[in-house]
């Protein structure tokens, strides 16, 4: 019934008729994140998202980190509180990767650089489709 | 010709062992290249070798031997005369018992072998001598894995090449193939030595006491090889597959029915065998084995092969659920599954070649199976535990799809007896009436019924026909008959809707059924005034007008006994009239009125009539109804009726959907008086009656020829009377005055007046415009200046009345399936609807620009007027009319999003919005008012009372985002605040569309 009606909005539709249907592999696929390594606490307006890097020394750990950082910044409401980490032991720099992904002035420091932020963009873009 | 000393070192070069290969091929190449171009004959080559083929040296000799069977293979194209091709025959053919040489003989038969007819092939006779020679000395299997299969291919051309030279052979040929492929293992000389099995079989004509003789022996070799298992060589295309084997090794099993005795005893077993792979090739084995051994050899099996496919087809189900998590289960489970098709394809293989001319000998076995009856006794007595139902679903499922194979078969070929098919019918009925606990089973039976009776050809003239109709058909009907069944209503009319919709007669029987039912319960309900009886009564009408009424209208046109039926109810009604009882259950009326309606559009012109006649009479027998001609003189209180008889309600409620489904060819009787009736009963808020005169007016005939439905008015003036009559009541004080004594009928009398409205519009009459501008001026009532005199009471009934006028443009506009729809035979113009809505836009627009300064409540009302027509008319239209009406629907949104009985109509003015924003020329008016529509869509973000409106203004803002650059810019930091709030929404979909809007409008900047 719902899915009916949504379908009548004549923007649905154009939008679902340009879709691409290909696209890499996300970070599901690879197993990176998993839904069980998500907690929300709605109360208390906490997201903690452990990920997994798929190797010890994956140099894109810090990058995948900064996307899930910016996918959660844009995607909740202004009053949770993002948490990113590694899954302990399953990479080499496990300690300095955690701090920098939790520091504002990093994070902040790091979308300022537009090669960075172009990375980033390009990694999300397919999961704002 | 080429000098002897020109390609003697080439074949120095052969025979050299230590020189490397690619010289050995070089040196034979040059010499095929001589041969072939005429620079060196056959004859001259051979006598220059002698000694290299003749000399004790078995090196040497093996070399030379293979050097010329070598150039030989290589000139296949190059004509040899019968001379030289006999001589190397004979040449060859002695050399076989050389062991020491034998690769060069094998390669020189070969070659000569496959030399094909023109170019000069070996005669018959040396082709046999070859035959003999091979038998006698070459021992195949002490060879290595290239010259076994070098033997292999001689054998292969010997009996596809030359079968009648080897044919004469008999023993000493099958023995020789026995010998030569018995303990062979390696899977590309097997593939070759199944198919010799396979083509010498075929060499001797069906019949043969040679084969009968080594069936035995050669199955034994054949039988180690049974079920194939080898898991050599994945992605090597060269080699054979397990799958190819496997087909060659059924090829040959096939090849002969001698193998019966000893191949059916094999597959059996190994059908129970634990490796999933074996149970496969078994079934797969033993479906073709049925067709090639024949139904003589193959009728001793029979229990034996039901027995065993039974426990396959019980314990793998051909259906299961996909629930898998690793790749193997996966697997495992499709190999199952493939398993239950396999095993339901033989199970059917079986079914049609097992039969004997003088009985079914497989299908009694099925059907006298106790397992099969306990199967169904099972889930008959016991019922089951929910773990394992998906396993019986497959197994139940199985098992009556067998049944339905078996039953549906064309009469003349059916595999079973008439007392079979009568066994089948009754265990599959007799699940419908007692198992129903059992939704799956249930459904399942009743299905399968359907199709069984649809799959009979003629249902009165066949043996078939006959059965089916006094066992299902009128167990069917019986369920209707008898109340104290425990089987519930709603399955019961499933179970004759079903058997119904097979095909005419059935349908016939269970319509007079159903009617029967009808009256019955109906007369109970009033006349007892049992409300249970109404309720049934009320499931029996829906089954009879929603499901078997259009299945019987396309099985027969106009079929008498609609109208019969229809004839009947109102002698029913015409006795409760007389029993002046009251009857209380509305929702009998309702389903009363649907069936009358249906039925009666359903019939021709001339039933339509006959029933129109009947129930008129019925009608005007009535005292008290207001049944005297109309005149412009008669006085409203003369009109007035008196209320609190509802039986009188629902006669005419009865009538007016008779009038409702009319074609507009059928005549009615005494117009005036009718109408007259209607107008009371629509002024005293009945709105069947609105819409009968609705209907009447809207299928008035146009040509101008009254005379035949009414003496008294011309189309005009009957209009004319009906209006002045209806503005006149529902304008007087005394009408306003008493409109707010909380009662439905004034609200109802106003929408009636819109039925009519409604009518004429479909028509193209211009006398709508009367009735719309009285809806107006009801809509602007309310704002008169002169309000400020009137007390709290009067400004309340002022605004009702104006919200039911804002209401009368929802239903003018909208499609309605109760009156005045296609189905019961309206008159309607092309693009009505796109007509009224460009006549009224000017009118709204201009007042809505007249009270714009006025207070919002006051005007609530025109923009829901407003509303109803924009979101009913053809989005087209609309959007070619946007430039106009963008800035007003935005306003309208804003104003009536401030109440929540508005939501349905603010969702649907949404859509419209979306519609214009996905046009060209829509986006331009939409980005001229670019402000508005912002500030609007950032508020319905935010809509509490629909979910739908929030994501839908989501939507229309992602799609904003892409107007042009400059225009939308200063908007975007406002859009983003009202979506960051949207992010927190309590609906996930929403959450969704809010994210995918930020992400939007975040990034145009």
């Amino acid at each position: 019934m719902v899915a009916e009606l949504i379908n009548a909005n004549p923007v649905v539709y154009e939008r679902k008729e340009r879709r691409d249907p290909e696209h890499p592999y996300s970070l599901e696929q690879l197993n990176v994140v998993t839904e069980d390594s998500i907690e929300v606490n709605d109360e208390k307006s906490h997201v903690r998202v452990t990920f997994t890097p798929t190797v010890e020394h994956c140099s894109m750990a810090t990058i995948i980190g900064l996307c899930l950082r910016v996918k959660l910044i844009r995607s909740l409401p202004s009053r949770y509180k993002v948490d990113i980490r590694i899954a302990p032991g399953t990479h080499a720099t496990e300690a300095t990767v955690n701090k920098q992904l939790n520091d504002k002035e990093r994070v902040a420091a790091a979308l300022e650089n537009l090669t960075l932020l172009e990375v980033i963009e390009d990694c999300l873009s397919p999961t704002f489709a | 010709m080429a000098n002897p000393s020109s390609w003697t070192p080439h074949v120095e070069a052969f025979v050299d062992t230590s020189r490397p290969p690619s010289e050995h091929v070089a040196s034979i190449e040059a010499t095929t290249k001589l041969v072939n171009n005429d620079l060196l004959s056959l004859l001259d080559l051979v006598k220059e070798m002698e000694m290299y083929l003749t000399t004790s040296d078995h090196v040497i000799r093996s070399r030379g031997i293979l050097f010329l069977a070598e150039v030989l293979a290589r000139i296949t194209s190059k004509p040899l005369d019968s001379v030289s091709v006999s001589c190397l025959a004979e040449f060859f053919t002695s050399r076989l018992s050389d062991w020491q040489a034998l690769r060069g003989a094998l390669v020189g038969c070969l070659a000569l072998l496959r030399r094909k007819g023109s170019l000069g092939t070996i005669a018959i006779s040396n082709a046999r001598k070859l035959a003999q020679s091979f038998f006698m000395y070459v021992q195949v299997q002490s060879l290595t894995v290239n010259d076994r299969k070098l033997s292999f291919e001689v054998l292969h051309c010997l009996l596809e090449e030359y079968p009648d030279a080897v044919v004469v052979l008999g023993d000493e040929l099958l023995y020789g193939i026995c010998e030569a492929v018995d303990e062979e293992k390696d899977p590309d000389c097997l593939m070759l030595s199944f198919q010799l099995v396979e083509i010498v079989i075929r060499l001797f004509p069906d019949p043969s006491d040679l084969v009968t003789r080594f069936a035995g022996d050669i199955f034994e070799i054949l039988s180690k090889y049974f079920p194939v298992y080898f898991t050599h060589g994945g992605g090597d295309e060269l080699h054979a597959t397990r799958d190819d084997l496997s087909r060659a090794l059924m090829n040959a099993f096939c090849s002969t029915p001698n193998f019966e005795p000893f191949a059916i005893p094999l597959l059996l077993d190994k059908l129970s065998s634990s490796l999933q792979s074996a149970k496969l090739d078994s079934l797969k084995y033993l479906t073709n084995c049925l067709r090639c051994y024949g139904a003589d050899r193959m009728l001793k099996h029979s229990k034996a092969i039901w027995l065993n496919l039974k426990d396959v087809i019980f314990s793998f189900p051909p259906q299961r659920p996909l629930v898998l998590t690793t790749e193997s289960s996966q697997d495992t489970e499709r190999v199952e599954h493939q398993i239950g098709k396999e095993a339901l394809s033989c199970l059917q293989t079986a079914m049609l070649c097992l039969t004997s001319p003088d009985k079914d000998v497989f299908i009694n076995l099925i059907l006298e199976d106790e397992d099969v009856v306990k199967r169904f006794g099972f889930v008959l007595n016991e019922g089951y535990s929910v773990g394992t139902s998906v396993d019986i679903h497959g197994q139940l499922n199985a098992l009556v799809k067998v049944l339905q194979t078996l039953a549906t078969f064309p009469e003349h070929y059916s595999p079973i007896s008439e007392s079979v098919y009568h066994d089948i019918l009754l265990m599959l009925i007799s699940v419908v009436t007692c198992k129903y606990d059992d939704v799956y089973l249930w459904n399942l039976s009743l299905k399968t019924l359907g199709q069984i009776g649809s799959s009979i050809e003629d249902i009165h003239d066949s043996a078939k026909g006959t059965i089916y109709s006094r066992t299902v058909v009128e167990r069917a009907i019986s369920l209707l008959q008898v109340d104290d069944t425990a089987l519930p209503l709603s399955l019961k009319l499933d179970v004759v809707s079903e058997i119904g919709a097979i095909a005419l007669d059935p349908m016939s029987r269970v319509l007079k059924a159903l009617e029967e039912a009808i009256v019955f319960h109906i007369s109970k309900a009033c006349v007892d005034g049992r409300t249970e009886s109404a309720e049934t009564a009320i499931c029996l009408l829906e089954c009879y007008s929603c499901k078997l009424l259009p299945r019987f209208c396309t099985l027969q046109d106009f079929d008498e006994v609609l109208v019969l039926f229809a004839i009947r109810l109102w002698e029913q009604m015409e006795s409760l009239v007389a029993s002046k009882n009251e009857i209380k259950v509305q929702g009998l009326l309702d389903s009363l009125m649907m069936t009358m309606k249906l039925l009666v559009a359903s019939c021709s012109e001339e039933q339509q009539s006959l029933i129109v006649k009947r129930a008129y009479t019925i009608v005007s027998a009535v005292k008290c109804l207001p049944l005297q001609p109309f005149s412009p003189s008669s006085k409203l209180e003369e009109l007035r009726i008196s209320p609190g008889f509802s039986i009188h309600n629902w006669l005419v409620s009865l009538f007016a959907s008779v009038v409702i489904a009319l074609r507009p060819q059928t005549t009615l009787p005494d117009v005036d008086i009718l109408l007259n009736m209607f107008i009371v009963f629509l002024l005293e808020g009945q709105l069947p009656a609105a819409q009968a005169l609705a209907s009447i007016l809207n299928k008035w005939p146009s040509n101008g020829n009254i005379s035949e439905l009414s003496s008294v008015y011309t189309f005009d003036q009957a209009i004319d009377l009906v209006l002045e009559k209806c503005f006149t009541v529902l304008s007087s004080s005394s009408f306003l005055a008493n409109f707010y004594s909380s009662n439905d009928s004034k609200i109802n009398a106003i929408a009636g007046l819109a039925w009519v409205g409604k009518g004429l519009l479909m028509r193209g009459h211009e006398k709508v415009k009367e009735i719309t501008m009285f809806f107006l001026k009801c809509l602007l009532s309310s704002q008169n200046s002169e309000i400020m005199q009137l007390n709290q009471k009067e400004l309340d009934a002022r605004s009702l009345l104006a919200t039911s006028a804002a209401d009368a443009f929802q239903l003018i506009m909208s499609d309605s399936d109760v009156c005045l729809s296609k189905q019961f035979h309206a008159t309607t113009k092309p693009l009505y609807k796109q007509r009224f809505f460009s006549s009224l836009i000017p009118v709204l627009l201009s007042s809505v620009k007249e009270y714009a300064t006025m207070n919002t409540n006051y005007r609530t009302v025109l923009y829901r007027a407003f509303g109803h027509l924009i979101s009913n008319t053809p989005l087209a239209a609309v959007v070619a009319e946007s430039h106009k009406i963008v800035p007003t629907l935005v306003d309208c949104l804003g104003i009536l999003s401030l109440n929540t009985q508005n939501k349905d109509l603010i969702y649907s003015l949404l859509l419209v919005l979306s519609g214009i924003l996905m046009d060209k020329n829509g986006k331009e008016h939409i980005t001229e008012n670019i402000h508005l529509v912002i500030n609007l869509l950032a508020k319905l973000v935010l809509y509490p009372h629909m979910m739908l409106v929030r994501e839908t203004a989501l939507q229309c803002l992602v799609a904003m985002s892409g107007l042009p650059h400059s225009r939308i810019y200063p908007m975007r930091l406002q859009v983003l605040r009202a979506v960051t709030k949207a992010l927190d929404d309590k609906k996930w979909a929403v959450r969704q569309e809010a994210v995918r809007c930020r992400q939007a409008w975040a990034s145009i900047a």
